[in-house]
């Protein structure tokens, strides 16, 4: 589903100074899995899922992505969407003016006619919407606010977790979706991510903490260090990480 | 007389210039371009009829007033709608008695049709008796291509406890000079609501003084401008002087420039000694999306007064990158999140219109597709 090959990725920083980010990062995603990539802060998780979802701003990208054998670096952020990429961003915007009803809609028919589906009218989407707000835990109220304008902290990653769940992506990228959550938000992403398991999608689940792991339980877990996956195991190692922290496999 | 005397100082003073503050980024070199001769009144009405039809209000009942090179036409008016209560003169005199509250709002349209440089000079003047009522929609849109200058002059005195509800839109074409002078007058614990929209003309100047007379006397202004021309060039200058105790004002003006278009606002606040307790705030804030518009904005606040609530804020800025990659990571293609996040940016002053109809009539006036 995904092949990442030896990608590579810099930022110019406050200085104009070149930093390099990624420094080969190889990593491959059958369809149907779910991977975890743990790692300390600054090692370069959040570039990656960036990079992945087609931000600007980062410089001498290299290396390659495949998705489904479709070069993923040469497609515009839309154009990954339309196929199915879905980051649910760490750091949500907030969009003053935007209304969350009109966002959501334009966001579901815009994928929609890429499938060559008519656009849904309002009542349908009304429908639909509500059934998926009252799983992630929103009041109708959520409807007729602007998108993320005045959320606290655990209402940008609910609406992030409702525009997964309403957008039904192939690729689920989610970037420290599980911090600043209290345990029943946490349980809520829990259930939503599972519920959209399936055999056809795929996860890439970035996190700090092993405690999201429990309600998410990933085929792979990755250790990224310095911009590099270091290790690869399976979910005892994501329990090894917590019980000893990061400084042993950089150690290695 | 009294005219007499403008002239005089007028000729004494000449055209404004650029050493004149209040004129300062103004570039008035189509005066020397252009010679515009008065216009006259127009006869050929009956075509006119159906040319204006689409341009009415949907669904709501109107009294409807009509302008045609600044004369009031009475043949393409309908004052049906017009209650005994309120008397028209001219279409520019206005006179609302006391107690009435219009179950109709007036749409005063003003159209150009002229086939030679011309200019013209409407005089309005609106006069709303003690808790009186009013909502005013004036429009000015040009039906011919031809330069053309207006100089209008609005005069409105809002009695006690009286409300009146404002908008202007001004969609005329980029040959179109327009010039408006608003004075409003108000009395004790009246509201008014001024809403400018504003996206035609070629250069398009609307002076605004606004005085709060008496106590509890309350103005809330808002403007959207969205220029996308080349040259186009739009000022507003809105002054609101706080005579009285207790009074309060708001302005909030936004705009959206393109290319190499230009834009001013200057906010004025005039706090007078014995207007204690007053609020006041101020907000301008400019999008440009080219790297040659222009924005100036210039707030001033001058207030003599103690115990006082005054706030201000400017911003001018470009596009929220983070918010058009995050509409794009959702499927929308570039124009498609462009368009929401400038949509997003003006509905902070459309929401501000209550009445549903005149929301989506100034909504469609705004696109410019249309």
């Amino acid at each position: 589903m995904l092949n990442i090959k030896e990608l590579h990725a810099s930022i110019l920083d406050d200085k104009q100074q070149m930093k390099r980010i990624l420094h080969g990062v190889n990593l491959q995603i059958q369809p149907g899995e779910v991977h975890a990539i743990m790692g300390p802060n600054g090692s370069g998780k959040s570039t990656l899922a960036n990079v992945l979802a087609g931000r600007e701003g980062y410089q001498d990208i290299s290396g390659s992505v495949l998705m489904n054998d479709e070069d993923l670096l040469s497609l515009a952020p839309e154009e990954r969407a339309w196929r199915g990429l879905f980051l649910a961003f760490q750091y949500p915007t907030e969009m003053p003016g935007v209304n969350n009803m009109y966002f959501l809609r334009s966001a579901l028919n815009s994928l929609r006619k890429q499938k060559n589906l008519p656009p849904l009218d309002a009542a349908d989407f009304l429908l639909l919407v509500k059934s998926k707000m009252k799983e992630v835990g929103f009041d109708e109220g959520f409807l007729h606010r602007a998108v993320n304008e005045g959320f606290s902290g655990g209402e940008k990653k609910r609406n992030e977790v409702l525009q997964m769940m309403m957008l039904e992506p192939r690729f689920i990228i989610l970037d420290e979706t599980d911090s600043g959550l209290d345990i029943d938000a946490l349980q809520m992403v829990g259930r939503c991510v599972n519920a959209l398991r399936s055999p056809e999608r795929s996860m890439l689940v970035v996190t700090h903490y092993q405690r999201l792991l429990d309600y998410i339980q990933p085929d792979v877990v990755h250790v990224m260090a310095n911009g590099k996956i270091l290790k690869s195991g399976d979910r005892a190692l994501a329990l090894e990480l917590e019980a000893k922290g990061y400084g042993w496999i950089e150690n290695e | 007389m009294i005219a007499k005397s403008h002239w005089e100082s007028f000729i004494e003073a000449g055209f404004p210039a650029r050493f004149d503050e209040r004129w300062k980024y103004a570039d008035l070199s189509w005066l020397q371009k252009q010679s515009f001769a008065p216009a006259t009144l127009f006869s050929n009405d009956h075509h006119l009829e159906q040319q204006i039809q689409p341009y009415k209000l949907n669904h709501t009942k109107v009294i409807f007033l009509v302008l045609v090179n600044g004369y009031y036409s009475p043949t393409l008016s309908d004052l049906s709608f017009l209650p005994k209560e309120v008397s028209v003169r001219d279409g520019l005199d206005i006179h609302i008695a006391d107690g009435h509250q219009l179950d109709h709002p007036i749409h005063l349209l003003s159209v150009n049709t002229v086939n030679e440089p011309t200019i013209s000079k409407p005089r309005y003047r609106i006069r709303m008796g003690k808790s009186s009522q009013l909502t005013l929609i004036e429009e000015h849109l040009s039906l011919s291509d031809q330069a053309y200058l207006s100089d209008i002059a609005m005069n409105v005195q809002v009695g006690a406890q009286a409300k009146l509800s404002y908008y202007k839109i001004q969609r005329e074409q980029l040959n179109a000079i327009h010039l408006a002078n608003t004075i409003v007058t108000q009395q004790k614990e009246s509201i008014v609501n001024l809403n400018y929209f504003s996206c035609g003309a070629q250069f398009a100047r609307d002076d605004v003084q606004v005085h709060l007379s008496e106590a509890g006397a309350e103005c809330q202004t808002a403007g959207l401008y969205q220029l996308n021309h080349d040259n186009q060039y739009v000022d507003y200058h809105i002054d609101i002087n706080h005579v009285a105790a207790f009074t309060r004002s708001e302005m909030l003006y936004k705009g959206i420039l393109e290319n190499k278009s230009r834009a001013v606002f200057n906010g004025r606040l005039h706090v007078e000694k014995n207007a204690k307790k007053i609020v006041a705030h101020q907000a301008n804030h400019h999008l440009l999306l080219s790297n040659d518009a222009e924005a100036y904005a210039k707030p001033e606040l001058e207030i003599y007064a103690d115990d006082v609530k005054c706030k201000h804020g400017a911003t001018t800025g470009q596009l929220d990158e983070d918010a058009l990659f995050y509409l794009r990571s959702r499927g929308m293609e570039k124009t498609e999140a462009v368009n929401v996040l400038l949509q997003g940016f003006a509905n902070e002053v459309i929401q501000r219109i209550d009445e549903p109809n005149i929301k989506a009539h100034i909504e469609k006036r705004m696109r410019h597709d249309e």
